[in-house]
């Protein structure tokens, strides 16, 4: 969680560079990076020599008082024990967004900057050769400025994910994907937001706080499954379990458990095609009047009408309370009827 | 076609463009007149009717409303068949919406045809043109030579929130729709006389073509 965090925090940087020129005030601009870089700093103490110039000036930078506590709330470690080993990302649901730097971003006199901007060019010499990425912001801010920035940030952003990765074993020369990477987990990160703002709004229990463990979760697993990224339907997949647990981490968990079979529905598994091609061929054996119909109708025998009902279970067709029974009913199936059960449910509700 | 003092038409509308941009609350405000924040993700397909008295005749109009991450699904192609006009969506408060605008078109001209071989009339609409107009006024975009350039018929700074210029935007598709159908209708014509021209062709009366 802390990888993404980190992730999204740089990205939210970038996105701003990038939107709004006005917005990208040297002072606002470089306070996340400050932030970032001394989060990053007290993260990679294990291997990290780049960052070490930045501790002369960092001490004059502490005037901000907001700055130093959102590096705790970064490492503050709920106790693992309860949990499986592999559900190790889960450890740090407990610190809040709210501490994390990008929401106090606006929050840094000049003077600050002034030395923020030290730092940077503290930072470009040691740094030049790195990233090599060309700046990304139009107007305000100098070229050199944005360039320096980004290389920064995706040094940055390389020594989260080797820290992160040297503990699974992965090989830790990731730096050639890092804007790639970057550009990935900005747009699943816009994708994720727009969904989470409106998912069951309409019901009770999504309120700011719980919409916000609810981001929190899906930013966990599709940081864990970026290949795939984030998908519209997953939200919705999610917001039951967190209805029914109403705690973050087994939510995850089951959430988790869930994709593995639910994942195959969504356009890189290939489960989508065999239920359509299962309902076709079940229409037409069982009820070939109602299937000539719909090929006489502008052929609708693509039988994708029956899309959303597969991708979510029925979540979408049926009311909360509902919801809970069915899918109880469509997980306990394969082991007391068929795996394919879901298609007898498609096939009740098609069923004229 | 009988009785030409009332004849009704129905013209399938698509209504795509990148997630969140406001594509299901225009719809809904053009359709249910009203706007409520807590719209809900759409999934694969909605579909909304909106009824329409045209010069004396009935337009009624399909809207389909299609799913924002759905350009990069294959499920598209079958959503675009038969549309007659498309509204393309994006929101003014974010440019990256903006920059999808192009490649929603090529989608959508790469998919669908009109049977004249012509693409299908396209409006497109900058939404949530209450909220600032960051994209309109930010890149310098000269909208008007990015329709003629993107083959768009017109556009117009939408705002589903606060009911701006969506009945505007409609009408203007429907008069794209409805003026395509009549050059449909007499490009038609040179169509009838194909068989004798293949007659010619082939130097057979059309019994001894029955007959071969």
């Amino acid at each position: 969680m802390r990888e993404w965090k980190a992730c999204e925090v740089i990205v939210k940087q970038r996105e701003k560079e990038m939107q709004s020129a006005i917005f990208a005030k040297l002072s606002s601009g470089s306070s996340i990076d400050s932030h970032v870089l001394r989060l990053v700093h007290r993260d990679s103490t294990l291997s990290n020599e780049v960052f070490m110039s930045v501790d002369e000036p960092d001490p004059g930078s502490q005037e901000t008082p907001s700055g130093e506590d959102s590096t705790p709330t970064m490492t503050t470690l709920v106790p693992p024990a309860a949990l499986p080993p592999e559900e190790r990302p889960l450890v740090e649901f407990d610190s809040p967004d709210s501490g994390l730097p990008s929401s106090r971003n606006y929050s840094v006199t000049s003077a600050h900057s002034q030395i923020l901007s030290s730092i940077d060019d503290g930072q470009s010499t040691e740094e030049e050769g790195g990233g090599g990425e060309e700046g990304r912001t139009p107007g305000v801010l100098g070229g050199r400025q944005d360039s320096l920035t980004e290389d920064r940030l995706c040094s940055q952003l390389d020594k989260l994910v080797t820290n992160g990765a040297s503990a699974e074993g992965i090989s830790p020369s990731l730096s050639s994907y890092t804007i790639e990477l970057l550009d990935t987990v900005a747009l699943n990160l816009h994708r994720i937001d727009k969904d989470v703002q409106r998912c069951d709004r309409n019901y009770y229990y999504f309120t700011t706080a719980n919409l916000e463990k609810l981001r929190n979760i899906m930013c966990s697993y599709v940081w864990e499954h970026l290949e795939m990224g984030y998908v519209q339907g997953m939200c919705d997949l999610l917001a039951p379990l967190m209805v029914i647990l109403d705690d973050e981490c087994l939510a995850y968990s089951c959430f988790t458990q869930l994709m593995k079979r639910m994942s195959q529905n969504f356009p890189n598994g290939g489960a989508m095609d065999t239920h359509f091609a299962n309902m076709r061929s079940l229409i037409q054996i069982l009820d070939s009047e109602l299937f000539e119909l719909m090929q006489q109708n502008g052929d609708y025998t693509h039988f994708y009408f029956c899309y959303r009902w597969f991708l979510l279970d029925f979540k979408r067709e049926l009311l909360y309370e509902d919801v809970f029974a069915v899918w109880e009913v469509i997980w306990v199936a394969p082991r007391i009827s068929s795996q394919h059960f879901v298609l007898f449910l498609a096939f009740q509700c098609s069923y004229r | 076609m009988q009785n030409n003092h009332h004849k009704e038409h129905l013209y399938k509308i698509l209504v795509i463009g990148d997630l969140g941009v406001g594509k299901t609350s225009i719809i809904k405000r053009y359709v249910h007149h009203n706007f409520s924040p807590n719209y809900r993700a759409t999934i694969g397909v909605d579909f909304a009717l909106k009824v329409l008295n045209w010069d004396q005749e009935t337009v009624r109009l399909q809207l389909w409303d299609i799913a924002g991450q759905e350009r990069f699904g294959n499920m598209t192609r079958v959503y675009y068949r038969e549309a007659m006009g498309a509204f393309i969506v994006f929101d003014v408060t974010r440019p990256a919406s903006f920059e999808a605008v192009t490649k929603w078109k090529e989608d959508l001209d790469s998919k669908l045809t009109l049977a004249n071989g012509k693409h299908v009339a396209t409006v497109l609409l900058a939404n949530k043109c209450d909220q600032g107009r960051d994209v309109l006024t930010n890149n310098g975009i000269k909208m008007e030579q990015f329709c003629q350039e993107n083959g768009f018929v017109g556009w117009y700074e939408t705002s589903a929130k606060e009911n701006i210029n969506i009945d505007e935007a409609a009408n203007c598709l429907v008069k794209h729709i409805i003026a395509s159908e009549k050059d449909m209708l007499q490009s038609e014509v040179p169509d009838t006389i194909t068989p004798q021209l293949e007659k010619d062709k082939g130097g057979t009366c059309s019994s001894c073509f029955r007959a071969q």
